[in-house]
């Protein structure tokens, strides 16, 4: 087994393009409620600005709060090695790289926590515990999703799970991989702090979970947050796409199927936005354990072997 | 010299040092430097003669007759042996020196003196365990064990807190080697000796195979801090003091999980019930001392619960290894049990790490409440990283040596769902959630415990005013850190300390999977995926400070959201971080809660308090407790203070005694 | 089994859970409603388009428990004005829990079926099971007699689905008659239910055990 780092090419699309997903999420949220909204290439404004920028630090804080934007950024960065891109294989692919996978984002969320409760604000200690306390109860859930794509394709790597797993061939094995992608997009939306869970764009500190973790941050530490979101992201939208179309075919055509796959996750977040509303904080982890039993279900259908 | 020798001396000269450590008297600071020294040149002698076994795949023996009957003189080193010895005595050492420094401010005292020659005691009977080939020498190196740690816990022996928690603990603990003594005796009558050789080919399958197993689980589990056994872990190592609570975490609950695997080695083939059994317990222990570990607010009782989650992991790795081999995976069977072993070491490791730090900040700050303590990180640096190192290891988070342990657990998990079928496969995959849950609560916990402990503003005067510790303290912390990356990030190489015991309990000869030396099984990637990190890391920084560079930095203090006059009580505080995950599951956990809600419009007083009682102590300790009230009450009258009295039993036992020769 | 008929039966154990969750009575209904539609499509499946036998029963079905019964449910939930079971007797997050372990517990009971009765294989024996047991948990967690009325139309679908399985030996007859039965009975409690409401205002069964003797 050899590390193909060759690939690194795969991390490309990632690191352009997933700014653009906030951008087009924006987008489909100001159409629906009938504004213009913000330009596409927004968040890549936003991102350029604020790391032309200085930086204001709390007097409470220590080195834990100013490292942990580079720490969270750097671990959602090789996670991000591990993703193959459409038919691009990840740069950095072994049997039993989708747990690392997952615990490279734990660590990105440890760094923000820490982050938070080091600035001793009583409102950024509230959205650290509401963000570790839901994480927690998405992790079995997005292992459960992971454990039903090893099952089906035999394999303990990204690369062959995502590239094996294919809806559209109709076969026996289609409702449970569906089941986990419904599962899999309800914790995307949770772990990326969308409505139904998290709503980026209210204004009261209190109703808030990432945003309020993250006030204090400014200049280029503020950047690498913003950025760091964007490419998590995209890396839970790249496992949905991934999961749902197809392989094979010429890699040009992949490629763009799988860029439009993202566009569309996008768009549909956007969509989801629109036209829900924020659960109560109680319901959450209800809804994460609708994703769990969802994903368990589908196991359990793998498991009775599928269609016989 | 010969390993055999070497092996033996280690406990030698702890035996020797807790001696001179006794003499010493008065002059406690010198004792503690003796007890530093002894398992110092104890962990060189026992490491040396541990790497010798485990380089050339060489067990050895040694058997000796005894004057005491049905026992023998036997010791012995495998690769099991070799692991765990050089494991307690290279632990020791951090332990010692740290205590060293922890007890210089309580004194020179004759007790003091004492406690050293129980640490070196402890430590001596813990090497015996392992080393010993005889169920009788076992058994009395286990009592050692026991009483050394007894005496080590009621250090503090002033606080009646103290003396009733370490009451618990004797109780417990000989409650467990009662259960051991039963299982060698059980055993020792179908291989009619306890030597280990004899009890190795006569193990009995069947019932009494199951009750021997039962037996052990119980004994081992309840050394080990295995739920529904754990009740004494979270009361003992609070009142301990802070070495010895880094040694019972770290070191000797492990025990347990020696004599566990001990007793599936000797076995030969475990039924694969017994992988059912180990998998389900350790689920159990891991959700339900997480669980409890986010209730707590000590910072001691919280590390203890952590300790009752890690040894549940050890055991699901464990089973889940048992599982696999029973049912002819037996690669799987290899990455399980290696990620066992190795998260026995590395939660050595990182508990230590944290009792150690978590202990010092405790003792500066003048409480072990987290939320009588913040701002530590700022006052004392070292202790407050210390800690943050061992929450991010204990979190099994990259790059530190938690992350390969649990990494090679899950793939145990993992590669039996995918690979083999039915029943076995069904409960491995099964799991994998549960872990998974597991990770996260821990995270969470940690979070909260580091982050209100160490980060933020102090919330009492004594968190105000805390001052870094002495170096006595800070180096074994530094030592243990430097050793959880060095895990981490060199993990190829730590596995070796494991792989041969591995095998022998996955029950192959075969050679480990990714031995190989060209650097490129998962293994190899799992670890540069971590230097890959401290690179990005170290990239991203220099590009904060490139970008920083000619730009105003200013520093204000915290934005408090347009409220003026923010106050550290103002901060959250740990019940209120740990409440959305408790909440939910209020139904199962049962808290006790006080409420005083605010009433009118200018309320004067409201509080809110919680409390969660663990639910083994409401089942299992408190009927226990009375139960034997009640048979105390019963016998009560047998006690009348007359010495007549007392004859007349003795002479009704003869009478019986010789009635009972007559009669048979 | 074809694909069809596999979805068809994801869809159903889907629903279950649904059915176990939703707190709207209109979402019960129709929750019922379309796992009706869909074993009255599975029996057209499962036997293939061109045997009398089965159109007789999915048309049955269909008539029966798509149509006539969600109406009149549908009319009591209107007279009575109860849109939502406000207090069942265990939390919506542990019905959720106790659904989904019913589902488990169907694959596990399915599994140890002898082999000639998983006629159409071990998915549909569990997702007979597991709609089985949701039935049962209605019945038991839920305090509206219209819950209730839809607990046993759920149970009875179980019982149908179960029959799938053999239904080429179950004679029409029998199955007819199951069916008239659960309508008449339906027809009876829908009857009651309407009364308990004129009398009492409300439809919550728990208050029924005022109706017993006072004590001494």
């Amino acid at each position: 087994m050899t590390l193909p780092w060759w690939n690194v090419g795969a991390v490309l699309p990632a690191l352009l393009l997933s700014p653009l997903l906030l951008g087009l999420m924006g987008k489909t949220k100001a159409l629906v409620a009938g504004r213009k909204g913000a330009p596409l290439l927004q968040p890549y404004r936003d991102i350029i600005r604020l790391m032309g920028k200085g930086a204001v630090y709390s007097r409470t804080t220590t080195w834990v709060f100013r490292a942990a934007p580079a720490v969270s950024l750097a671990s959602i960065l090789v996670a991000c090695m591990m993703l193959p891109a459409g038919p691009l294989d990840a740069p950095f692919a072994f049997a039993g790289d989708l747990v690392l996978f997952a615990y490279f984002l734990a660590l990105a969320r440890f760094a923000v926590i820490a982050g938070a409760l080091d600035t001793g604000s009583s409102f950024e200690g509230m959205g650290a515990s509401r963000e570790a306390a839901f994480s927690a109860f998405a992790e079995p859930g997005f292992f459960l999703v992971l454990g039903v794509l090893a099952l089906k394709q035999k394999a303990l790597s990204l690369g062959p799970i995502l590239g094996g797993a294919d809806v559209i061939t109709w076969d026996g094995q289609t409702p449970p991989l569906v089941l986990a992608a419904v599962a899999l997009f309800l914790i995307l939306l949770a772990e990326n702090s969308r409505i139904p869970v998290d709503d980026p764009t209210t204004h009261l500190e209190l109703t808030m979970i990432h945003e309020v973790m993250v006030l204090d941050h400014s200049g280029p530490d503020f950047a690498f947050i913003l950025y760091g979101s964007a490419l998590k992201l995209w890396l839970f939208g790249a496992v949905l796409v991934s999961i749902l179309l197809p392989g094979g075919g010429p890699a040009w055509a992949s490629m763009a199927l799988f860029l439009a796959g993202m566009a569309v996750v996008a768009v549909l977040v956007g969509l989801v936005e629109s036209i829900m509303a924020r659960l109560r904080m109680a319901r959450v982890p209800q809804y994460l354990s609708l994703a769990g039993v969802l994903a368990a279900l589908a196991a359990l259908l793998l498991m009775a072997g599928g269609q016989p | 010299m010969n390993p055999a020798t070497l092996a033996l001396a280690a406990p030698a000269c702890l035996l020797l040092g807790a001696l001179v450590s006794v003499a010493l008297g008065r002059r406690s600071g010198a004792a503690g430097t003796v007890a530093v020294a002894s398992c110092s040149i104890a962990a060189v002698l026992g490491g040396a003669s541990a790497i010798e076994v485990l380089r050339t795949g060489m067990p050895w023996g040694w058997t000796s007759a005894w004057s005491l009957p049905w026992a023998s003189l036997s010791f012995g080193m495998d690769g099991l042996s070799a692991f765990f010895l050089a494991f307690i005595l290279v632990l020791a050492v951090p332990a010692a020196a740290y205590g060293r420094g922890y007890l210089a401010h309580h004194g020179g005292s004759a007790w003091t003196s004492a406690s050293w020659a129980f640490f070196q005691i402890l430590v001596a009977s813990m090497a015996m365990v392992v080393l010993a080939r005889d169920g009788v020498l076992f058994l009395l190196a286990w009592e050692g064990m026991s009483v050394a740690s007894f005496f080590l816990v009621i250090y503090d022996h002033g606080k009646p807190e103290v003396r009733s928690d370490a009451l618990v603990y004797l109780v417990a603990t000989h409650l467990g080697a009662a259960a051991l003594a039963a299982m060698f005796g059980l055993w020792g009558r179908e291989a009619g000796s306890l030597n280990f050789h004899a009890l190795d080919a006569a193990f009995p399958g069947g019932k009494v195979g199951w009750v021997i197993f039962l037996l052990a689980f119980a004994g081992f589990g309840s050394k080990a801090g295995l739920a529904p056994f754990h009740i004494w872990l979270p009361k003992a190592h609070p009142a301990a003091p802070s070495h010895v609570s880094a040694l019972m975490s770290g070191v000797m609950i492990k025990m347990g999980v020696y004599g566990l695997m001990r007793v599936i080695l000797l076995t030969g083939n475990p039924p694969r019930g017994w992988g059912y059994t180990l998998l389900g317990a350790g689920a159990l222990s891991a959700v339900g001392g997480v669980l409890y570990a986010l209730a707590q607010h000590d910072i001691k009782r919280l590390l203890a619960y952590h300790s009752v989650e890690n040894v549940g992991i050890i055991t699901m790795g464990l089973g889940a290894g048992l599982l696999a081999r029973t049912s002819g995976m037996e690669t799987v069977a290899v990455l399980a049990l290696c990620g066992s072993l190795l998260h026995v070491l590395n939660h050595g490791l990182f508990k230590s790490l944290l009792f150690y730090s978590g202990g010092a900040a405790a003792q500066a700050a003048g409480t072990r409440d987290l939320e009588r303590m913040g701002g530590i990180m700022r006052r004392m640096p070292v202790t407050g990283g210390a800690f943050l190192v061992g929450a991010v290891a204990i979190c099994a988070l990259p790059p530190f040596n938690g992350f390969v342990s649990e990494w090679l657990i899950y793939s145990g998990f993992f590669g039996g769902a995918i690979q083999g079928a039915g029943a076995p496969s069904a409960a491995l995959f099964v799991a994998i959630p549960v872990l998974a849950l597991v990770g996260g609560l821990a995270l969470a916990c940690f979070a909260k415990a580091f982050g209100v402990a160490f980060l933020g503003e102090p919330r009492s005067e004594g968190a105000a005013a805390c001052r870094e510790v002495s170096a006595w303290m800070t180096l074994p912390m530094v030592f243990t850190g430097a050793a959880c990356a060095a895990v981490g990030l060199g993990a190829p190489w730590a596995i070796r300390l494991v792989a041969p015991a591995a095998q022998a309990l996955a029950g192959i000869r075969a050679s480990f999977p990714w031995e190989a030396p060209d650097g490129s099984g998962p293994l190899y990637a799992v670890v540069l995926a971590g230097w890959a990190l401290l690179a990005l890391v170290a990239l991203l920084l220099g590009a904060r400070r490139l970008l920083l560079r000619g730009k105003t930095v200013t520093v204000e203090p915290t934005w408090g959201c347009g409220y003026a006059a923010p106050t550290p009580r103002m901060q959250y505080t740990a019940s209120s971080f740990a409440q959305p995950l408790l909440a939910p599951l209020a139904r199962l956990m049962r808290p006790s809660l006080k409420k005083r809600r605010p009433k009118g419009l200018f309320p004067e007083k409201a509080s809110y308090a919680s409390h969660y009682e663990d639910p083994a102590d409401r089942a299992i300790f408190d009927p226990a407790v009375r139960l034997f009230e009640r048979l105390a009450t019963v016998v009560r009258p047998l006690q009348q203070g007359r010495l007549q009295a007392y004859l007349l039993y003795v002479l009704l036992a003869l009478v019986a005694l010789l009635a009972w020769e007559v009669l048979t | 089994m074809s694909a069809w008929s596999y979805t068809i039966l994801v869809t159903v154990l889907l629903l279950n859970l649904l059915l176990a969750v939703t707190s709207r009575l209109s979402v019960l209904i129709r929750g019922f409603a379309i796992q009706a539609a869909c074993i009255a499509v599975l029996a057209l499946l499962l036997d293939g388009f061109n045997s009398p036998h089965a159109w007789i029963v999915a048309g049955g079905v269909f008539t029966l428990k798509v149509v006539l019964i969600p109406y009149f449910l549908n009319r009591a939930v209107v007279r009575t004005n109860a849109r939502r079971e406000l207090e069942p007797l265990v939390s919506y997050g542990t019905s959720l829990l106790l659904a989904s372990l019913g589902v488990l517990l169907a694959f596990a009971l399915a599994a140890r079926l002898p082999m000639e009765a998983r006629r159409a294989g071990l998915l549909l024996a569990a997702a007979a099971f597991a709609t089985m047991l949701t039935g049962l948990l209605l019945l038991v967690t839920r305090s509206k007699a219209l819950t209730e009325v839809v607990g046993y139309l759920v149970l009875e679908n179980g019982i149908f689905l179960f029959g799938l399985t053999l239904l080429n030996r179950m004679p029409l007859m029998v199955e007819m008659g199951i069916l008239l039965d659960v309508f008449v009975g339906v027809f009876v409690m829908g009857i009651v239910v309407y009364n308990i409401h004129r009398t009492f205002d409300h439809i919550d069964v728990g208050a029924l055990t005022s109706l017993k003797e006072e004590e001494p």
